[in-house]
């Protein structure tokens, strides 16, 4: 049992003059998990990856990393982690390809140029590693990053907020990266502001907020309670009636107009089947994913406006 | 051996940076401005070839070079010391860098190697191009030989001065590097390490004029200046250094002394390093 974990933290807490950040936090991450780490700015992920990092001291509480007492065998754990924590920050003066090299070296390992070579391609960036960082942009950065984390070839990746200030397109390249990645046995701790994201990679979640732990589970766990689907109908009035009469819930109404409403995934062609019988017309159907955001309402009684959730991608998806 | 690696990567990111590179033009451009404007003055106006034959035998080339360099070491070593720890401030490499390593009084260490080694590595660049700008000019003027070189070769006295200051050059730079890693620790960036480093060398300089013979003592600039002073014989030096002290320092006290504040100023940035949140800025 104890080898298939990859994390775990014991009333992990932190303060900063007397004000604490990261409160009394139990993580447990079994390896090969895609661990999603979710909380608005401020909630205290970054804090947390740092201390997970030995970069930042605990005011009190216990990690265990792999097994072993992250204080007295950080040499030790320190090539089987990988991560980027916040933007990723290199040495601007040199190219992308020194970067690694040195980041490598600083591992205690001998730069291979073969390694480098494999990792510069697999995130993009063969052909632009002789240039120097400060050229790079931020997506072509934050690949860099994701490159120099594998370079120890790590079991554990510390992904804070990868996609943070990416335009769509670097984000959707970041994500098929990361979800690249997560089929390759990596233990990768993901931390993020954007539910879908989350909802998007993640196989378990746990949910902080102002430091505390709020929800946890697998994702499919909490996905399956509560999954809606939104209709575009008329006469509105008629089909509600027949929704309201087959869930036995309140249906709502959307601001642009949708008929939301609770259902099992199995259930959807009949509760449509039954709509056109009596009537309603339907012009289109949405799975609504957004339901780590109800869940989220529901837990804390506080809608999530500090959660970026990014509607347009929650419906494309 | 596993730590080459580390001693790699930070002599990678060493040569890399421009200020460093920066350090080494102006040694090179006082080299090729002093010869420069030696044979083209002495081929404008042969009174000067007297002067170029003084300055360019090798023996007087030699301590030329360590005297030039040694004028802007202290400086080096405040540069080279604040830029190496306080640029992975600036740009936050920390976070890249510390989770690596594991120990972070191990990526120190590295460093200030790292830096000892760029210190010498700098004076050997330093000297032997200044050597060989020498023998170039010296060619190109088409001296003859003064029969000096056979003389002093035979007492030994330049090279080994040479070497003295070298040796006394490398120390004082040791000091001046583990001060400015102190100030660069204490205020996490290079500006506060470049300004902890000189305003406090300045301050040491400053304070000599101070009538007391317990400041006077206390000063690792003096003893510095001491070790100097009695261990290449110089008179002059020897008094001034006495008359600041108001009497004689032995050289295994003034050496003590020094050894003492570089090591407290290591430890003291190494425990403060070991110490500190990396928690961005
Ligand atoms: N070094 C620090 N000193 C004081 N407060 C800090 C420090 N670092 C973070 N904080 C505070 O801790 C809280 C959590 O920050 P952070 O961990 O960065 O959150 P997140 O990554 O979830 O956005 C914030 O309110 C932030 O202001
Ligand atoms: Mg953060």
């Amino acid at each position: 049992m104890e080898q298939d974990v990859a994390i775990v933290t014991e009333g992990l807490t932190k303060c900063y003059s007397k004000k604490s950040v990261v409160n009394n936090l139990d993580l447990e991450v079994m390896r090969g998990q895609v661990f999603g780490f979710l909380g608005p700015n401020g909630a205290g992920k970054t804090t947390t990856i740092r201390m997970l990092l030995g970069l930042v001291k605990p005011t009190a509480g216990k990690i265990q990393i792999l097994g072993h007492n992250l204080f007295s065998n950080r040499e030790m754990i320190a090539k089987k982690v990988g991560a980027i924590v916040e933007t990723p920050a290199f040495y601007s003066y040199m190219t992308g390809r020194e970067n690694l090299k040195v980041l490598m070296q600083s591992s205690n390992i001998s730069a291979s140029s073969k390694r480098i070579d494999y990792l510069l391609e697999m995130v993009g960036l063969k052909g632009r590693e002789k240039e120097p960082v400060k050229q790079y942009s931020l997506g072509m950065k934050q690949r860099l990053g994701i490159a120099a984390t594998l370079l120890s070839e790590p079991e554990i990746l510390f992904l804070d907020e990868p996609t943070n200030g990416l335009d769509p397109a670097g984000t959707v390249e970041m994500r098929s990266l990361i979800i690249n990645l997560s089929q390759q046995n990596y233990t990768i701790f993901l931390s993020s502001h954007l539910l879908n994201e989350v909802e998007l990679m993640c196989t378990d979640v746990v949910i902080i907020q102002k430091g505390e732990k709020r929800l946890q589970g697998k994702m499919k766990e909490l996905l399956a309670q509560g999954k809606e689907f939104a209709i575009e109908a008329t006469p509105a009035s008629l089909a509600i009636a027949v929704l309201e009469n087959y869930c036995q819930t309140s249906i709502t109404v959307d601001a642009n107009g949708w008929i939301v409403f609770k259902a099992e995934h199995f259930e959807v062609p009949t509760i449509l089947r039954l709509l056109i019988e009596k009537g309603v017309q339907i012009y289109q159907v949405q799975e609504r994913r957004n339901s780590l955001e109800k869940l989220f309402l529901e837990l804390t009684g506080q809608p999530s406006e500090s959660f970026a959730t990014v509607k347009m991608e929650v419906s494309l998806s | 051996m596993t730590t080459m690696n580390l001693l790699h990567a930070e002599l990678l990111k060493a040569r890399k940076q421009q200020i460093n590179i920066f350090l080494v033009l102006i040694i090179t451009f006082v080299a090729v401005f002093f010869h420069g404007w030696l044979v083209i003055a002495a081929k404008v106006n042969p009174s000067y070839i007297k002067d170029a034959e003084v300055f360019l035998p090798y023996y007087n080339s030699l301590n030329l070079s360590v005297k030039v360099i040694s004028f802007f070491s202290s400086i080096i070593a405040i540069v080279f010391v604040a830029n190496s720890v306080g640029g992975e401030y600036s740009q936050d490499t920390w976070k890249m860098i510390l989770p690596r390593y594991g120990s972070r009084i191990k990526f120190i260490t590295t460093k200030l190697i790292v830096g000892l080694l760029a210190m010498i590595l700098l004076y050997l660049l330093g000297v032997t191009s200044w050597l060989a700008l020498s023998a170039f000019s010296y060619w190109l003027l088409d001296l003859n030989p003064p029969p000096q070189v056979l003389l002093t070769l035979k007492n030994g006295l330049p090279v080994s001065n040479s070497l003295k200051t070298l040796v006394l050059e490398m120390f004082s730079m040791s000091f001046y590097g583990s001060l400015t890693l102190l100030a660069t620790i204490g205020a996490r960036s290079f500006p506060g390490g470049i300004l902890g480093g000189s305003v406090s060398s300045l301050l040491m300089t400053t304070a000599t004029i101070i009538p007391s013979k317990y400041v006077s003592l206390s000063l690792p600039s003096l003893h510095i200046a001491n070790l100097s002073a009695q261990w290449m014989q110089n008179k002059k030096e020897i008094e001034a250094v006495a008359m600041a002290f108001r009497g004689n320092v032995s050289m295994s006290v003034s050496l003590v002394i020094v050894l003492a504040y570089i090591t407290c100023f290591i430890i003291t940035a190494l425990l403060l390093f070991q110490k500190r949140d990396m928690a961005g800025h």
